[in-house]
């Protein structure tokens, strides 16, 4: 079943053309079909500023803050997505917003994304630093739907943020909070 | 930003690895699956240990606070004084903002709350405790809301949750379903919701309302115009009622399904909160409700559309119009007949899926005239 969905997806985009050769922060290189390495708008400008005629040959785009290990990450859905995705109409801001807030993110991309948070947060950088921002809005939703989910308490001690509001000013965004929370304000509570 | 240089190509220099003595990795579409990225998941996870959202910086942690909706913005505030000043900044909340009824009603189990409630004792008096419940939430809501985010544009709003649930037990209690709901709709979530805000637009993502608050009926000079004219009425302004719940900011209406803009209008010629509709667009994905048909496609005086996009819309129309009468057998037809004379058969058959929505948008005006069956 997964080798005829391979196989399909290979026949999607595999055609012959241009191979882009990368570089990762640690040197590695990684030779990607045009296709997915457009997907990164950076590489599609410095592709475009230098020519395409000059991709064909042994040129390397240094990605120089993307890690070997987050770029492999990143490869798997750069090829995923530049094989399954449609040449979409660009969507008018209102069509573009309500995606935003009211679709789900896809199955396939919270299975890419079902990965530790910090995982998340460098696929995250990686994806921003690449342009990539399909990539990068998957991200930052994830983020914040995990957000969503954490009481204020929770948020701190995940991310090691400290309390520094004096009591005085948490309590006075207490008050103006309380309405929106499950239960009434502690009096003195102390967190 | 700062740390985040662009990348710059650079030839292969001396000093630097040359591809082709590395192992040139296999990256074939077929190489990775999802399966096999779990084995770089593991390593990702052990080596990304230290990252945290500290790390994050400011723009991304921006676009990642543009999830959320109003209330978690509000309540996330608390988290340091970063986060405040970042989730009250005007980038985020000065032009847009997003309210998500169905996360909140979720979040205090109103439902659950509201099946109690009708469990025990289930009379008239069971839900207007309820409505009452409700009408508390939303109004804090709203005020704590646009108080400080009155500068907001556009209000985004979801709220099926709280709608399907109330619907679905006003019905199963057999009272009048579609007038009850139609009351908690603009009484207990619109008004309250709209109490202090200027905002011009006002968008339901996705939500069931559609119909039930577009209480756009249309004023009586129109009405007395008469069926006959309909289809012979062309550069002419159709006077609709402002929904009742609408404050008088509010320029224009999206209900996923359909936009319905309201133009100011001159003091003189018309009553209190009335405007013209000077845009009705339907994009039709799904049937209206509640037997709501389009009964006739308008020239606005500022719109003319182009042949063709003109006849995509009748089309659809009459795709509709097709599928209604089914239910409605005899009662169509001769409006029908009026509306279908002109019409290509070509065009008249045309599948819905073959129709060019995204060229309908904001194309024409259409007439609403709700039928209640």
């Amino acid at each position: 079943m997964s080798t005829a969905a391979s196989s399909s997806t290979s026949e999607t985009i595999a055609e012959p053309g241009l191979k882009i050769k990368v570089s990762t922060k640690e040197g590695e290189v990684f030779e990607l079909d045009e296709k997915v390495a457009k997907m990164s708008q950076v590489i599609r400008g410095i592709l475009e500023d230098l020519g395409e005629q000059n991709g064909g040959d042994d040129s390397v785009l240094p990605l120089t803050q993307v890690e070997t290990r987050i770029f492999r990450k990143i490869l798997v859905w750069l090829k995923y997505h530049a094989g399954h995705d449609k040449e979409e109409a660009p969507k008018a801001e209102e069509d573009e917003i309500i995606a935003r807030f009211c679709e789900e993110i896809p199955e396939w991309d919270q299975k890419f994304l079902n990965v530790d948070q910090a995982v998340i947060l460098e696929i995250m950088l990686a994806a921003d630093y690449l342009d990539i921002k399909k990539l990068r809005g998957l991200c930052c939703k994830t983020v914040a739907n995990i957000l969503k989910t954490k009481t204020v308490e929770q948020i701190r001690e995940m991310y090691g943020i400290e309390n520094d509001f004096t009591p005085e000013e948490e309590e006075e965004i207490r008050k103006q909070t309380a309405w929106c929370e499950d239960e009434p304000p502690r009096q003195g509570s102390n967190h | 930003m700062d740390n985040l240089l662009l990348p710059v190509l650079h030839r292969s220099s001396p000093g630097s690895r040359m591809p082709m003595e590395l192992p040139m990795e296999d990256i074939s579409p077929q190489s990775h699956t999802m399966e096999e990225t779990k084995e770089i998941d593991q390593k990702l996870a052990e080596a990304s240990a230290g990252t945290t959202i500290r790390d994050i910086p400011d723009h991304l942690l921006m676009d990642v606070f543009e999830y959320f909706d109003a209330v978690t913005r509000l309540r996330k505030r608390m988290v340091s004084k970063e986060w405040k000043a970042m989730l009250s900044s005007r980038q985020l909340t000065r032009k847009r903002i997003f309210l998500d009824f169905d996360m909140y009603f979720k979040e205090s189990d109103l439902p659950g709350r509201l099946k109690t409630i009708m469990k025990a004792t289930p009379t008239t008096e069971t839900l207007n405790h309820f409505e009452n419940k409700f009408n508390q939430v939303q109004s804090l809501m709203s005020n704590c809301l646009f108080r400080r985010f009155d500068e907001a544009d556009t209000l985004y709003v979801r709220i099926n949750e709280p709608l399907r649930t109330v619907e679905a037990l006003i019905k199963e209690k057999n009272s009048d379903t579609a007038e009850k709901l139609r009351d908690i709709v603009e009484n207990e979530f619109i008004s309250p919701l709209l109490a202090f805000s200027q905002a011009r637009r006002l968008v339901f993502c996705d939500s069931m309302m559609e119909e039930e608050c577009l209480a756009v009926e249309i004023v009586d000079d129109f009405d007395a115009a008469g069926e006959d004219e309909w289809v012979d009425v062309q550069s002419h302004q159709i006077g609709f009622n402002r929904p009742p719940w609408a404050n008088s900011y509010v320029e224009e209406i999206c209900m996923r399904n359909c936009v319905v803009v309201f133009e100011p209008i001159a003091e003189k010629s018309m009553e209190h909160q009335k405007g013209f509709v000077a845009n009705l667009t339907f994009q039709l994905e799904t049937r209206p409700r509640y037997s709501d048909i389009i009964c006739a496609a308008l020239d606005a005086s500022t719109y003319r559309p182009t042949l063709e996009t003109s006849s995509h819309i009748i089309a659809n129309i009459l795709t509709f119009h097709e599928a209604e009468i089914e239910d409605f057998p005899g009662f169509l037809e001769e409006t029908l007949n009026d509306e279908v004379a002109n019409i290509p058969e070509e065009i008249s058959r045309k599948a819905l899926s073959q129709i060019d929505f995204p060229s309908l948008k904001h194309s024409s005006l259409y007439l609403l005239h709700r039928i209640y069956g």
